[in-house]
């Protein structure tokens, strides 16, 4: 009686459920796995395999020419990385600085203004003006269009980061701990830095990792105020072929323009090459996503928590 | 899994299985003795494409969410259970279910919230901004935005997003209210 109660057994399944729901949950598995292998192996297929028998899993013939293209004539595509390492580098840690201070500041209960400036940050989380006024005021009042600023300066406050935030400091960092520090002696900036910033890694952790992947996910920015290719980011430029592979030709042609290059862009497998453009840009965020994946677990339940 | 890729990508791995030319699906149809078709020209059936992309996409990461939330609850109460002979549907209807709430609340709220905010990139990537969907494609954000950017139409498109804001405004307001009646602590404010 006693080992039936142990742990991991009292509320087992019987091995028949076992395996129905265990079976269940990997077919599950499989199908969502499904297109990404497809366009992993599209990415790899031969040009004449694709126009004799459309895209397959088991293609007739495989090859690297989609790859070696992408790198040959890949001008656009480093630009684009660049810009969206740019994106989400300095995007992230400026964010970051400004949305904690805000969010220590907000914690604080002797701070007068919290209480109005709480619901003012918490009610951009419900209404908003819309894009158009948003386009007027970036592009028109401050000059934002074309320019690399766009991507730093409209996002760098969230709201929703800056209330889990503000929560996680309220949950986990006992006051007394900022008052011994006050009595120290020590200025709100001291406080802020020696005694909020250690404990508040995990947190911290858990927002900057929202925003690693919301910026580098990050397409609609460099489609609507954007028309310098040099300034497009991966995702956008993702769009972009999608509707047009000639784009990466384009401005390859224009920049470059050897007759070898000319000729290496005629023979670029263009499904392929989509395909394995796709691949690159989001092989970052693929690899390191499985191992982060709990903060932002970890994020989502402390947002859940009202404070 | 698929949660951490943008709608740019999920475009193309719907295009990879869309696509006229050698979409997988077209394969497909034509193994199985049907005619190819060229999906992004027939209206029928998006609205089902729109429903299993969505669910593709979302679906791992919420029940992860869940996930987190259940395996927060305490073992003790399931081992009470099983001593008092409860089945595992009561278990779950019990037991876990009561421990969600105040997620599923929140959750609610916040969804509710978006009624009238479609995913701009579902509808205007996955469906390659194709004019002769628009009748199954078209949602608010995609008509401000092609009001704004083709059809120069800036007006509308303003009174259009600000009519957006003030109805999910309204509607998050009515759902917490009704959350509070219900169960007073579960409401978001």
């Amino acid at each position: 009686m006693n080992a039936r109660l142990k742990h991991h057994h009292f509320n087992r399944l019987t091995p028949f459920w076992d395996f129905v729901v265990t079976t269940i949950l990997i077919i599950a598995a499989l199908l969502t796995l499904m297109p990404v292998v497809l366009v992993v192996i599209i990415s790899f297929s031969s040009a004449d395999s694709i126009a004799m028998n459309g895209y397959r899993f088991i293609p007739s013939g495989w090859s690297f020419e989609a790859y070696r293209a992408v790198l040959k004539s890949g001008k656009q595509i480093l630009d684009s990385y660049i810009v969206t390492i740019a994106h989400t580098t300095l995007g992230t840690i400026s964010s970051l600085t400004v949305m904690s201070m805000f969010a220590f500041a907000l914690s604080q209960k002797k701070f007068k203004a919290r209480r109005f400036l709480t619901f003012f940050t918490f009610f951009t989380m419900l209404f908003s003006g819309g894009l158009v006024p948003s386009y007027i005021i970036n592009v028109r009042y401050l000059n934002l269009y074309d320019n690399f600023l766009i991507y730093i300066l409209p996002s760098l406050v969230s709201a929703y980061h800056v209330i889990i935030l503000r929560t996680f400091i309220i949950t986990t960092i006992p006051d007394t701990m900022i008052e011994a520090g006050k009595i120290d002696g020590a200025s709100d900036f001291t406080v802020f830095v020696k005694i909020v910033l250690p404990l508040f890694k995990p947190g911290l952790a858990t927002i900057a990792l929202f925003n690693v992947v919301g910026r580098w996910n990050e397409w609609f920015t460099g489609m609507l105020y954007i028309s310098n290719p040099k300034l497009i980011p991966l995702q956008t430029m993702l769009t972009k072929i999608q509707q047009n592979i000639d784009f990466l030709k384009q401005s390859i042609g224009s920049t470059v323009g050897s007759e070898e290059m000319l000729e290496a862009l005629k023979r670029m497998p263009s499904d392929s090459t989509r395909m394995a453009t796709t691949i690159i840009s989001v092989l970052p965020v693929m690899l390191i996503y499985p191992f982060f994946q709990r903060y932002f677990i970890k994020g989502l339940t402390i947002g859940s928590i009202k404070g | 899994m698929p949660n951490f890729l943008s709608m740019a990508v999920v475009a193309i791995i719907v295009f990879a299985f869309l696509s006229a030319d050698h979409g997988y699906l077209n394969n497909i149809m034509e193994t199985l003795g049907y005619s190819r078709k060229n999906w992004y020209l027939e209206r029928k059936p998006w609205p089902f494409f729109f429903i299993i992309i969505n669910a593709w996409k979302n679906v791992g990461f919420s029940s992860v969410v869940y996930l987190a939330s259940i395996s927060g609850i305490s073992p003790e109460y399931y081992e009470a259970a099983v001593l008092d002979g409860a089945k595992k549907i009561q278990q779950a209807k019990y037991i876990t279910l009561p421990f969600l709430k105040p997620m599923i609340s929140i959750l609610l709220i916040m969804s509710i919230g978006g009624i009238f905010r479609g995913d701009f990139g579902l509808f205007y990537l996955v469906t390659q901004n194709n004019g002769r969907l628009y009748p199954v494609s078209d949602v608010l954000d995609t008509y401000i935005y092609r009001a704004m950017t083709t059809l120069n139409n800036t007006g509308m498109a303003t009174a259009a997003g600000l009519y957006q804001s003030v109805v999910s405004f309204i509607c998050v307001l009515i759902a917490n209210k009704i959350v509070a009646m219900i169960e007073p602590e579960n409401a978001m404010f």
